[in-house]
């Protein structure tokens, strides 16, 4: 016997011409597979529709309160805790680093070598930025050093606001007493 | 939305905390049932409950307006559940601490108490049969009685996808049934004909 549409209709909840009606109990009459499914899907219906919205124990709110309060804390932890790990990460790194040197250039004296060169490399460096400093504000004219001055500062405002904001976004986010 | 639970929606995005207090207290009841319904037991639906909550409160700043709350905070709740009972993979049934459900006006009598114990047990162990995601399709459609549409939405499934299961769900639940009810020595596939 076939069995679609009729399964379909019985189940997928469609709205139904009259003549879908009328097509339907004519199967149901006949068919010893859909009618038990008919019943039973009824009597399941049925049986959700009288079974409740279960709801929590009273006080759920004032437990969710303390329940943030718990994960705040845990999430501060965790935060330190993920600081704390990447700071370590780095250290180790720069030892692994260290050692690498030192056995691959064969000693430390050379290692100590290296450090010293680099250092005189940053101090020249910086030497010649002072010297293109002097160069800058002795023969630009005043216009230009205001512009670059007013750039440089709303520079260092904007990332100070920037930070700042989002600082205070993350600890009142985090805080579980904060009132507005 | 009435206005009044748009301004606390709206202060809650503020990092308000009694707003968002106000929108766990409106709504504890339909994210409960869920959890309840998906995991059948009190206690794991009170603590999963607190997660979805908390879980909302921590993405509130991305929740779209535009979007209805119920469907934003049930879809939080579902994935939740449906993620704790496939990492479980162990439905539980705690039948006496079924007791916090909601009274009726009368004090019901011992009987009626017991008989929607009863109730809820057949229920339960019915929607325990489902696969997670199929038996949360069946919890949003007749608790929360959404559309396809809104499921669709609350799941992050297509229509036909939660049509199809919604038709595969109810057939497993009336086979299910049958085999509950039907006399002895006359047994039949879980799954039911193949034909059908």
């Amino acid at each position: 016997m076939v069995h679609q549409p009729y399964s379909s209709w019985l189940l997928d909840e469609v709205k139904l011409t009259p003549e879908q009606k009328f097509q339907l109990e004519e199967h149901l009459l006949t068919c010893t597979e859909c009618q038990p499914v008919q019943h039973a899907w009824v009597s399941v219906k049925k049986e959700i529709k009288s079974s409740p919205m279960a709801s929590p124990a009273a006080g759920f709110t004032t437990r969710w309160k303390a329940y943030l309060q718990i994960r705040n804390s845990v999430n501060q932890k965790q935060l330190a805790k993920r600081w704390l790990m990447g700071l370590s990460l780095a250290a180790v790194f720069t030892l692994i680093l260290l050692v690498t040197q030192i056995f691959t250039s064969g000693s430390a004296f050379t290692l100590i070598l290296g450090i010293s060169q680099a250092q005189q490399l940053v101090t020249g460096l910086v030497s010649q930025l002072q010297n293109v400093t002097w160069l800058l504000f002795h023969n630009s004219s005043p216009w230009i050093l205001i512009v670059l001055g007013v750039g440089v500062a709303s520079w260092v405002a904007i990332s100070f606001i920037a930070g700042s904001y989002i600082i205070v976004r993350a600890r009142r986010k985090v805080s579980p007493n904060h009132e507005n | 939305m009435s206005l009044a639970e748009a301004d606390w929606l709206r202060l809650a995005q503020q990092n308000d905390e009694t707003a968002f207090e106000h929108l766990v207290e409106t709504y504890q009841r339909p994210v409960f049932n869920l959890c309840y319904r998906m995991l059948g037991n009190q206690q794991e639906a009170e603590d999963a409950a607190q997660e979805a909550f908390w879980r909302a409160y921590q993405a509130i700043d991305r929740y779209d307006n535009n979007r209805s709350f119920i469907t934003w905070l049930l879809s939080i709740t579902a994935h939740y559940c449906i993620d704790l009972q496939r990492k479980r993979r162990l439905p539980t049934l705690d039948i006496d601490l079924l007791t916090d459900f909601d009274a009726p006006d009368a004090t019901p009598g011992p009987e009626a108490m017991l008989k929607k114990k009863q109730d809820t047990e057949a229920i339960n162990t019915l929607l325990e049969n489902l696969k997670e995601q199929d038996r949360a399709i069946i919890i949003l459609r007749y608790w929360q009685e959404f559309s396809e549409e809104e499921i669709a939405k609350t799941l992050s499934l297509s229509v036909s996808a939660v049509k199809s299961r919604l038709h595969r769900a109810r057939l497993l639940l009336a086979n299910l049934w049958m085999e509950e009810h039907q006399p002895l020595g006359l047994e039949r596939s879980i799954h039911g004909s193949p034909t059908l």
